[in-house]
């Protein structure tokens, strides 16, 4: 199986295996990422060509492929992902459902008319709701894309709004996450194989700084996910005239007021937790539970345990890595030292409910931890996200109507870009401004035709 | 039970049979259970108690995060000898470890340090890349060092961090134009900084031959990452020490005892020893059982000479069993966790900035 994508251009390949799977990893040099970039922006002028409702439809096709369970590159997706990425096959059957709901017709053209309005500004000048003139839309001639290695439904993403934006996209996958991006790439090459060829998705490694660099050198604009360090890396590697939209790593947590403590709510919880196994930036780390109510921030905890368990049938956890088992092992052998009490799954790491008294925010090792700490009065919680405000990305709320207004606005306040219902955490709609900001607007370039 | 410890310490690891081992590992459970009130109940919370353990790999080992978190001692914290406090890479707290027997822990740093870095016995100038122990006095590293230096350091040995700074200059000159071979003892991020400043020089230093080094712990966020090989490639070539001089040291400021990969001027495969006292087990990360024969897992130890807080300690180290010991397979401390997410780590330096 290929490693890669890349239409009408050659590199030199390395023979590799992935968990018996035989693969051919792309070894790009320099020269090629020149002339791979070159061709991408001579190929670009064709889909700049297309109007922008034949792009979405190129894309619906494609989704609806990825719908059908007898579809062979479905199927591929579905006994190969799971092999490579170490989720369990339920959870990639989750994800892509997920993911390709999304990218149909209906949503794609919501997504185009909440950010854009008119979506044929994409395709030809129009004349502006105020003011005097005409004004069109131009996407990027070409995006450098640098995508997380954490969820593949984000690089497909990604790679989506590059399309919607009429960019040619050379995108540098991370090693563990190739696979869906890629295959991607060939069920749009299936529908349109002209404008497949706009697309080239490559992995090489990232202290190759220089590969990097020259793939910014050649892109009007670089998206780039990453943690602090990979961006301050990058950052520096960035041409003046590149603009760029970075994604840095993101945490959320959820809140529950006394009088919401329920059962229902611990089974919500455990979705939003156990969806990805918590590797999202839209993953809640904590729970912040109120005290006072006739249900304990304790027995939530327990309940929660409980609703994990059940989860743990239904969408199974996948691979836990050494590390992240370790770092489980001394929270649950030292939380109870200092007055904490943990709820483990009975075997292995496969979940662990950590209840803590201390109200300071605390970062989540993943795989299932999850953090239950308690607050005496919701109005607390703001102070205690102080340290992690550059970092806030979404709350799952169960408070009641009459509560609401204050608590949402200190966390609108705080940073937090996303308030949803406890059990939505995983289910952004596509309009979502991710990272506060727009995710296909923010690619554009409006140009102004003053036509007096 | 002290002076069977400082016995065992003293002697040769072939010479201390799993009998003894055991006996006195049993008796240093009691005696922490007893005594360490943080400790019982934790192994409470595990179901175990001296009296239903009767082989020292069925005394619970605490997690090393309990340092951390909360009072890990058999005696009151404020009389002891000293306290030291670990880097504190991985919570918002240091984690705590108190030294009550000075004299013990003496025993356990030479009796290893000796045959690994001073074979020959003789005393050897050094070059100590730590602060001293009157400039950090609750670092365990910088006490290790003076107790080293104490015993095995000729004339002419010296600190070379003052105000956590490396004096370079200080260190090339005076390691230029030696007659005598030196022992260079640091960190791995201290030697880092030093090859980058050898590295802005055009001639690099060749020491004397029998020169040795020793280099101890990880580099997270205090230098660049330089891997275990090229970083021996750089002690040869900008300082002239040959791969087989140079040993490394494991320790962890929550434990009384040292191991190291190697004798200076040997070139054995690098493999960690641990001394009598110690014996070490590698614990599957998901379940706590023990791995089978050559598999991976956490590093978990049982250090007699830690008497007065707890001798059984979980790391978040993964190992390898090999020919008598375990190689370190990395430290998690600190690892990026697989998803979108920052460590605590990062966390802390985002709090450094804003102060």
């Amino acid at each position: 199986m290929k490693g890669y994508y890349l239409p009408e251009c050659s590199v030199a390949e390395e023979q590799n295996e992935a968990h018996g799977i035989p693969l051919a990893m792309p070894l790009v040099s320099e020269s090629n990422i020149v002339e791979i970039s070159d061709r991408l922006i001579e190929v670009q002028k064709r889909l700049a060509a297309e109007s922008i409702f034949k792009i979405v439809d190129w894309i619906d096709a494609a989704a609806r492929c990825w719908a059908d369970p007898s579809d062979s590159i479905r199927q591929e997706a579905e006994s190969t992902l799971p092999i490579i990425t170490g989720d369990s096959p339920e959870m990639v059957r989750f994800a892509l459902d997920d993911l390709f709901k999304h990218l149909t017709r209906p949503v794609l053209l919501q997504l185009l008319e909440a950010e854009v309005g008119d979506p044929t500004l994409l395709d030809q000048f129009r004349p502006k709701t105020k003011g005097v003139g005409f004004t069109r839309a131009f996407g990027p001639r070409l995006t450098a894309h640098i995508l997380p290695g954490n969820l593949a439904g984000t690089a497909v993403f990604s790679l989506v709004c590059g399309l919607l934006a009429k960019s040619a996209n050379l995108a540098k996958v991370s090693r563990d996450a190739f696979l869906l991006p890629v295959l991607f790439a060939r069920s749009l090459e299936k529908i349109r194989p002209d404008l497949a060829q706009c697309l080239a998705v490559l992995t090489w490694e990232n202290s190759a700084l220089d590969l990097t660099r020259a793939v910014f050198q050649k892109a009007d604009l670089a998206i780039i996910y990453g943690g602090d360090e990979t961006i301050e890396t990058l950052r520096k590697e960035i041409p003046p005239s590149t603009r760029t939209i970075f994604h840095g790593h993101r945490l959320s947590l959820g809140v529950i007021a006394r009088e919401s403590i329920d059962k229902d709510r611990a089974e919500q919880a455990a979705t939003d937790i156990a969806l990805f196994d918590q590797r999202g930036c839209l993953s809640p780390h904590l729970y912040y539970v109120e005290e006072g109510g006739a249900v304990s921030p304790v027995e939530f905890a327990q309940w929660l345990a409980q609703s994990l368990y059940v989860a743990s049938y239904q969408l199974p956890k996948g691979a836990t890595s050494s590390e992240e088992a370790a770092q489980i092992q001394q929270l649950r052998g030292a939380i109870p030292l200092k007055g904490g009490k943990v709820f483990p799954s009975p075997s292995g790491v496969d979940w662990t409910v950590l209840y803590d008294p201390d109200p300071h925010f605390s970062v989540s090792p993943l795989a299932r931890t999850i953090w239950i700490k308690p607050v005496r009065d919701l109005s607390e919680i703001a102070g205690h996200l102080e340290l992690i405000r550059p970092y806030l990305q979404a709350v799952g709320l169960a408070i009641p109507q009459e509560r609401q207004t204050e608590v949402l606005l200190s966390l609108a306040r705080m940073g937090v870009n996303r308030i949803c219902a406890i059990g939505k955490m995983q289910k952004p709609p596509l309009t979502w401004h991710h990272d506060g900001r727009f995710r296909l607007l923010d690619l554009l370039r409006f140009v102004d035709w003053e036509n007096t | 039970m002290r002076d069977k410890i400082v016995e065992l310490i003293r002697a040769r690891k072939e010479a201390v049979p799993e009998k003894d081992f055991n006996e006195i590992a049993l008796l240093l459970f009691r005696y922490q259970f007893d005594r360490n009130p943080r400790y019982r109940q934790f192994c409470l919370s595990m179901d175990k108690d001296p009296d239903a353990v009767r082989v020292w790999e069925g005394i619970p080992p605490l997690p090393v995060m309990a340092f951390k978190l909360t009072e890990i001692s058999c005696r009151p914290m404020e009389k002891a000898a000293r306290v030291f406090r670990s880097s504190g890479t991985t919570g918002r707290e240091k984690s705590r470890h108190a030294l009550f027997d000075l004299d013990l822990a003496r025993e356990a740093i030479l009796t290893h340090f000796g045959p690994h870095l001073v074979p020959e016995g003789k005393r050897i100038r050094m070059a100590i890349l730590t602060p001293s122990p009157e400039e950090a006095p609750d670092a365990s590293l910088s006490h290790m060092m003076g107790v080293v230096r104490d015993a095995f350091g000729a004339e002419g040995s010296r600190y070379y961090i003052e105000k956590s700074r490396l004096d370079a200059e200080r260190l090339a000159a005076d390691l230029s134009n030696l007659r005598e071979p030196i022992a260079l003892l640091g960190t791995s991020f201290s030697f880092v900084h030093f090859l980058d400043f050898l590295q802005t020089r055009t001639a690099p230093l060749s020491l004397p031959g029998g020169s040795r080094l020793m280099d101890t712990g990880g580099f997270k966020g205090k230098s660049r990452e330089v891997p275990r090989e090229e970083l021996y490639r750089l002690y040869e070539k900008y300082l002239g020490l040959p791969a087989e001089n140079c040993v490394n040291e494991y320790g962890m400021a929550e434990m009384t005892s040292q191991f190291y990969d190697g004798v200076a001027g040997r070139k054995d495969p690098r493999v960690y020893i641990s001394p009598p006292q110690v014996r070490s087990r590698l614990l599957d990360p998901e379940t706590l059982q023990p791995v089978r024969k050559g598999g991976v897992g956490l590093l978990a130890h049982y250090d007699l000479a830690n008497i007065d807080s707890v001798m059984a300690i979980l790391t978040e180290d993964l190992g390898r069993e090999a020919a008598g010991g375990f190689v370190l397979l990395g430290r998690v401390t600190g690892a990026t966790p697989k998803g979108c997410s920052i460590t605590l780590d990062e966390l802390l330096q985002v709090e450094a900035r804003k102060k």
